[in-house]
């Protein structure tokens, strides 16, 4: 097959156009020839830009929640009833929670620990927003930060911003509150550089249930065994 | 004027979306909608011409996004060309179902006979976003008739080689060479633009 013949298969398949024998013809140059496959794909990157021929129409405004829904549907519709069970359990506010917590914090129950199915979910405080946000608590206000579970990975993403420089001495903390009393586990410290930060979660295999998430300021090298003062960022449902 | 510092750092951030797209980020795939959802739905609104089936590609080509961003290839094209790849084979799908070619020829010629009398190299002066559609058409205009018309024939059409052939009452090698021809002289007039 000479080059002209392997450039013209090469544009017919870059148009989705190729059928007949040229197909198997076309499988076969590919495979001898590299220089072929780059020809095609440099034809069908030309061929793309056609569609820009499109004038431009906004998508409709409805259409970016209706992609949300159907590529993360099952996690928003968990997350709503994690919400609302969240709202329905009227659970005291942030500080019962970390008072609780430095008391508890041996009693997470073993009935609790053994179970194997592991469902957990951040409670959203506005079913209608893209992810879950968490704002800045006390005289941390310009502080904020969104948690997205990761259903690929099953945990969550933290990503923070606003997050006032700390001494080498201190670091950020994140923390998971369950729903039961005295449900608090470490997830980690938040590395923040230029006032934002980023953490994978992972579930504590002992968590069964979601009510939000906290950040706190803690002593830095030291594994605490609760949330201390003062606290960062803290998930609305969560606060008093 | 054409700010190639600017195009760079606008591939490099999608790039990154993408890389982060495929490492299961919503944040970055929300992003990446933000970004590309109007000229991905203008662009299947192009082709299956009603908004319910547009929006019904656009919704697919992000499902295939989410699920195949692992799988793009920055060799093979930007990612902006590789999402209208698959918008645009979603769409021709839809339309071989629902038999709709003929509108879109009629569209394609009415938008391609417009400006013709614009040059390329007057046309590639500045590429802002609002001015891509308007530096194809200079561009394609530069294409003879006859391979401007196998083009759309395959590429809007979605029309096979051999259907080509059959339509146009053409020999199936003058197909192919005004493909190649056409394909040749567009890669040449727009190289990296766009």
């Amino acid at each position: 097959m000479n080059r002209e013949s392997i450039e013209e298969l090469a544009a017919l398949d870059a148009l989705d156009a190729l059928d007949g024998d040229d197909v198997s013809a076309w499988q076969k140059a590919r495979t001898e020839d590299p220089a072929a496959q780059q020809l095609r794909d440099e034809f069908a990157d030309i061929a793309a830009r056609l569609s820009l021929l499109a004038s431009e129409v906004p998508a409709p405004v409805e259409l970016r929640a209706r992609v949300m829904d159907a590529v993360f549907g099952s996690e928003t519709k968990l997350a709503s009833e994690m919400e609302q069970n969240a709202q329905q359990s009227g659970r005291s506010a942030w500080a019962a929670a970390a008072a609780i917590a430095l008391l508890a914090l041996v009693g997470v129950s073993e009935t609790t620990a053994r179970k194997e199915s592991v469902v957990v979910r951040d409670a959203r405080h506005d079913a209608g927003a893209p992810f879950v946000g968490l704002d800045g608590y006390g005289e941390f206000v310009q502080a904020k930060a969104s948690v997205l579970w990761d259903s690929g990975q099953r945990g969550w993403w933290m990503q923070a911003e606003g997050l006032p420089s700390l001494p080498a001495t201190h670091c950020y903390r994140v923390w998971a509150i369950g729903n039961n009393a005295g449900e608090v586990y470490d997830c980690g410290e938040l590395r923040a550089s230029g006032g934002c930060g980023r953490i994978f979660l992972s579930p504590d295999t002992a968590m069964t249930s979601m009510r939000g998430f906290a950040v706190s300021i803690e002593p830095a090298g030291k594994k605490p065994q609760a949330p201390g003062t003062p606290v960062v960022l803290i998930t609305p449902a969560l606060r008093g | 004027m054409s700010d190639p510092t600017s195009q760079e750092e606008s591939r490099a951030e999608e790039l990154d979306l993408l890389r982060r797209v495929a490492q299961r980020e919503r944040v970055a795939f929300e992003q990446l909608y933000d970004r590309y959802s109007n000229i991905l739905y203008a662009s299947a609104l192009k082709f299956v011409r009603e908004d319910a089936d547009a929006q019904d590609v656009v919704q697919d080509v992000f499902i295939q996004i989410w699920d195949k961003a692992k799988l793009y290839d920055p060799a093979k094209g930007k990612p902006l060309t590789w999402a209208l790849t698959l918008t645009r084979n979603r769409a021709i799908d839809r339309i071989r179902a629902i038999q709709r070619r003929t509108r879109l020829r009629d569209e394609f010629q009415e938008e391609t006979a417009m400006d013709e009398s614009a040059g390329v190299r007057e046309a590639l002066s500045g590429v802002d976003a609002g001015e891509k559609a308007q530096i194809l058409r200079a561009a394609v205009s530069q294409l003879s008739p006859q391979q401007k018309k196998v083009i759309e024939l395959a590429y809007f059409g979605g029309l096979t080689q051999t259907e080509i052939s059959e339509k146009l009452g053409e020999p199936l090698g003058t197909v192919k060479a005004r493909a190649r021809r056409g394909l040749h002289k567009l890669k040449e007039i727009l190289g990296d633009q766009l």
